[in-house]
């Protein structure tokens, strides 16, 4: 059942200023900005990003008791707030689409791409990311109905964190909201495959759940940060395929939709499709909840106190701004109170 | 600014709303008053307004042109007192003398319209009366002759209308029997003639034609010009050139391959979103699509 109810079809943007573009991956934000050659790009990128923050914690002492965290443990822990956001999504009800919750953890991929994990703890930015991924799914559920299926205690301490982070997530995925997922091309390929290869009719439902464990697993990997949706899901499908024996990479692929494409092309896609098969088996599970306690208290010790909304840095540092702001603004009206005494007593003169 | 239905008789409170064939009617002091009340009041040939007291004669009532009593009351006195200063320009020497003389006139009807200083604004009138009595008898009857002048071209302008209206009827009724006439005469040609039947019916037509011509010819010269309007400017016609995009992948089926090969065969949309429109071939349509972009990225 193909259900279109949500964003709008395949229609034409056009504007009068900008160029006349459709709204489909090839012409995407997510193509543009968000999309990097392989994992080595991705993981220079991370390390990049803490080389900084590390050095200068290295250079302050020497001898400490808790060993800093690496990036592959913050990177652990990431995936195992990924996990989380599944298990918080799957308690919704109405049940949430996939599209959302895969939106919600490309969400979150990509804020920990751009944003340290020291300064920002994953268990807020989660809440945020979902939030976000919701409104922008069109998923609608009000900010008190969500508080209902989150299980924090301290319901007015999660809301003002969610509705605080939700500007700077924003923000820092440079406003780019728009996710494509593989699961509308899973369909288009489904319904072209039951087309043309009229046997592969009765195994359809095999084909289908080998495909959505495909794709479950690839969700926690870097694929959607390398491989465009219709790629992915093309992996999914031939994997499938060979799973209920049918070869679909012979069938589909190269006798009907590669006809008219040159040979080198096929030997190209046909690579990355392996690519995303072996990313998919190599993907990271979750890690046990002890690994997770003791990375989580590295983050704590370690972690940046000016933006963690709890410490006492970061109530300093907001009365501090604070001070200055009001102490700006007082200055300016005894400026303006100086200047229209003078203009005053010019004209009285 | 009032409205009709805010027009009352003041003697019986009743409003043209009401009643819409109210007819009202005013006197001197500009008040209005209905037909039926005025019967009722006026038995005796005088009566005081019921609104101001002013004394009314019965048979100085006229219809009603304006809603604004003043307004009424002004143009009683001011015809009264042009009866009386009817100089006209020519009679003046000199122009500022003739404004001189339109503004007195002005402040008279001012004042009595206003009730400030009436009974001396009287008195001036009546000397003026005295004083000018054969100038006025001399401006009164040209007046009138410029009015007979003016009735009699008003006159003559109907006339002229009637006239053009008549010579139009019969010219019609001419043509209208000129018709029948013609075609009894064909009649009697196609069976007495010894030309055969083809040449008289030709003939027949050929004379038709040219009356219509001559008549269309006659009406174009009355007709007004027709006006092409163009635009000023020439303009490039829009011509549609299709959106190329480049979806780096195979070529999507079209909405007609994918109605020929029956993709659309597997695809099942609800019947609720039936109602919205959306086929189910452009579902289809969509997912296909999303399937082969950048497949080959």
């Amino acid at each position: 059942l193909i259900g279109y109810g949500s964003s709008s079809l395949w229609t034409v943007v056009k504007s009068y200023h900008f160029r006349k573009v459709s709204k489909m991956y090839h012409t995407s934000t997510q193509r543009k900005y968000w999309t990097f050659r392989d994992e080595k790009e991705i993981s220079q990128r991370k390390n990049a990003l803490y080389a900084d923050f590390f050095k200068e914690l290295e250079d302050k002492n020497t001898s400490r008791i808790v060993e800093l965290p690496t990036v592959e443990e913050l990177d652990q822990l990431c995936i195992f707030y990924e996990f989380e956001l599944l298990d918080l999504c799957k308690r919704f009800d109405p049940p949430m689409p996939i599209t959302t919750i895969a939106t919600a953890i490309v969400y979150m991929k990509r804020f920990y791409l751009v944003n340290s994990m020291m300064d920002y703890h994953p268990c807020d930015i989660m809440l945020a990311c979902v939030y976000l991924a919701t409104k922008v799914d069109e998923y609608n559920i009000s900010i008190d109905k969500f508080l209902t299926m989150v299980p924090e205690k301290d319901k007015e301490r999660a809301k003002s964190r969610i509705l605080g982070f939700e500007l700077l997530v924003m923000e820092k995925l440079k406003f780019h909201l728009t996710i494509h997922c593989p699961y509308r091309p899973v369909e288009g390929l489904l319904i072209g495959i039951r087309t043309i290869i009229p046997e592969s009719v009765s195994k359809i439902d095999e084909l289908k759940s080998n495909i959505n464990n495909f794709l479950a697993k690839v969700l926690h990997s870097q694929a959607l940060l390398i491989y465009p949706p219709s790629q992915i899901a093309l992996a999914a499908m031939i994997e499938a395929g060979q799973n209920a024996g049918l070869d679909l990479l012979e069938q589909y692929l190269k006798q009907h939709v590669m006809r008219d494409i040159s040979a080198d092309k096929y030997i190209q896609l046909v690579k990355k499709l392996k690519d995303i098969q072996d990313m998919c088996h190599r993907s990271p599970s979750r890690i046990n909840l002890n690994k997770k306690a003791k990375i989580e208290e590295k983050v704590r010790i370690y972690r940046n106190e000016n933006h963690n909304p709890d410490s006492h840095a970061y109530k300093r540092l907001r009365d501090e701004e604070e001070k200055i702001f009001e102490q700006r603004q007082a200055e300016k009206r005894t400026r303006l109170a100086r200047d229209k005494k003078q203009r005053e007593s010019k004209l009285l003169r | 600014m009032e409205d009709t239905r805010g027009n009352y008789c003041l003697g019986c409170k009743t409003s043209s709303y009401q009643n819409p064939k109210l007819k009202f009617l005013v006197n001197a002091c500009g008040h209005r008053l209905c037909d039926g009340c005025i019967k009722a009041m006026f038995v005796r040939p005088t009566a005081p307004c019921p609104q101001c007291g002013t004394i009314l004669k019965r048979n100085e009532f006229r219809d009603h042109l304006f809603d604004n009593a003043d307004v009424e009351k002004e143009i009683d006195i001011r015809k009264k007192i042009l009866k009386v200063y009817n100089k006209q320009e020519h009679d003046f020497k000199f122009a500022t003398d003739y404004d001189d003389y339109l503004e007195e006139i002005e402040t008279i009807i001012y004042n009595l319209t206003n009730g400030i200083n009436v009974d001396e604004t009287k008195a001036k009138v009546e000397r003026y009366k005295k004083d000018n009595q054969a100038l006025i008898a001399r401006n009164r009857s040209k007046l009138n002759v410029e009015q007979e002048r003016i009735t009699n071209m008003v006159k003559e302008q109907l006339k002229e209308i009637e006239i053009k209206r008549e010579r139009q009827l019969l010219e019609e009724k001419e043509e209208l029997r000129k018709r029948k006439s013609d075609k009894e005469a064909l009649l009697d040609d196609l069976t007495y003639a010894d030309v055969s039947v083809d040449k008289v019916l030709a003939n027949y037509k050929k004379t038709q034609a040219q009356q219509f011509n001559k008549k269309n010819v006659l009406n174009m010269n009355t007709n007004e010009k027709v006006v092409f309007i163009t635009t000023g400017n020439k303009e490039e016609i829009y011509t549609y050139i299709p959106i190329k995009e480049d979806n780096v992948g195979p070529k999507a089926p079209s909405i007609g391959d994918i109605l020929r090969d029956k993709y659309v065969k597997n695809v099942h949309v609800a019947e609720e979103l039936k109602g919205g429109g959306f086929l189910p071939t452009i579902a289809c349509s969509r997912a296909i699509q999303e399937a082969f972009s950048c497949l080959l990225d």
